[in-house]
């Protein structure tokens, strides 16, 4: 099965509205259902997913049965959002880049996970990904990942 | 034979970052000579599962009680202090098989 890519470019004044607005392009995309966006948004506030890198990236996910294509939004936001780091309860990221990442039967798809952890974590991709024109990323994501 | 070390390794909802942190370690052991048995969980399966395994590693913040080692594996992910990880996951495992 192969994975569907979307970036889209926005604003919002917090994580929760970022991760709506990927959750949105998903839903559009016939990636998600209903149930998606309000579980990543529960799992965000108990374990977050902000990355501390060179350039930081959230990576909010979710497991729930409503994903129906797998599929990775990345959101690029002209004001950085905090997100909570991932590895510390009280730290931070202010972060231009949210990648929503929509996965369903994640056991087949180690190798997928593997690159795509490897990719959010490399500072020259996602400067890349900062840089490049928003209809180029899908692309540029599938072709770094896959 | 040597023991076979058990291993549980958890996040926040069970699905991306346990995956990637559970093959990082896989590998990491098996480069050691370490035969293991991984499991995959999340957060708050840790006071069930933790007593079917010898080892916990979590890829965030666990405040919970345990009485298993408990291994912080982020770095697995993020590369920040990789090899301090992979050290105390071969003294950890090697401690249990020894013990």
């Amino acid at each position: 099965m192969s994975n569907t890519y979307l970036a889209i470019n926005g604003e919002a004044d917090n994580w929760e509205e970022a991760i709506t607005q990927c959750g949105e392009a998903l839903k559009a995309a016939g990636c998600i259902g209903d149930a998606f966006t309000p579980a990543c948004i529960k799992r965000e506030k108990e374990f977050p997913t902000g990355l501390p890198s060179d350039v930081p990236v959230a990576i909010p996910h979710s497991k729930t049965e409503d994903i129906f294509k797998n599929a990775v939004c990345l959101l690029r936001l002209k004001k950085p959002v905090k997100f909570y780091r991932m590895d510390s309860d009280d730290e931070y990221v202010n972060t231009r880049l949210v990648m929503n990442i929509a996965i369903n039967d994640n056991d087949n798809h180690v190798d997928f996970l593997q690159h795509l952890m490897g990719v959010v974590t490399d500072s020259e991709k996602m400067e890349n990904c900062m840089a490049m024109p928003i209809e180029a990323i899908p692309g540029y994501l599938a072709q770094i990942i896959e | 034979m040597a023991k076979e070390v058990k291993i549980l390794v958890a996040c926040g909802s069970g699905v991306a970052t346990s995956t990637v942190a559970q093959e990082s370690v896989k590998k990491i052991c098996k480069d050691a000579g370490i035969p293991i048995k991984v499991t995959k969980g999340t957060i708050s399966e840790i006071p069930n599962k933790q007593n079917t395994v010898d080892v916990v590693m979590v890829t965030t913040n666990y405040r919970g009680q345990i009485d298993k080692p408990l291994i912080k594996v982020f770095g697995l992910i993020s590369g920040i202090g990789k090899e301090k990880i992979e050290q105390e996951i071969i003294a950890t495992c090697k401690a249990v098989m020894e013990a």
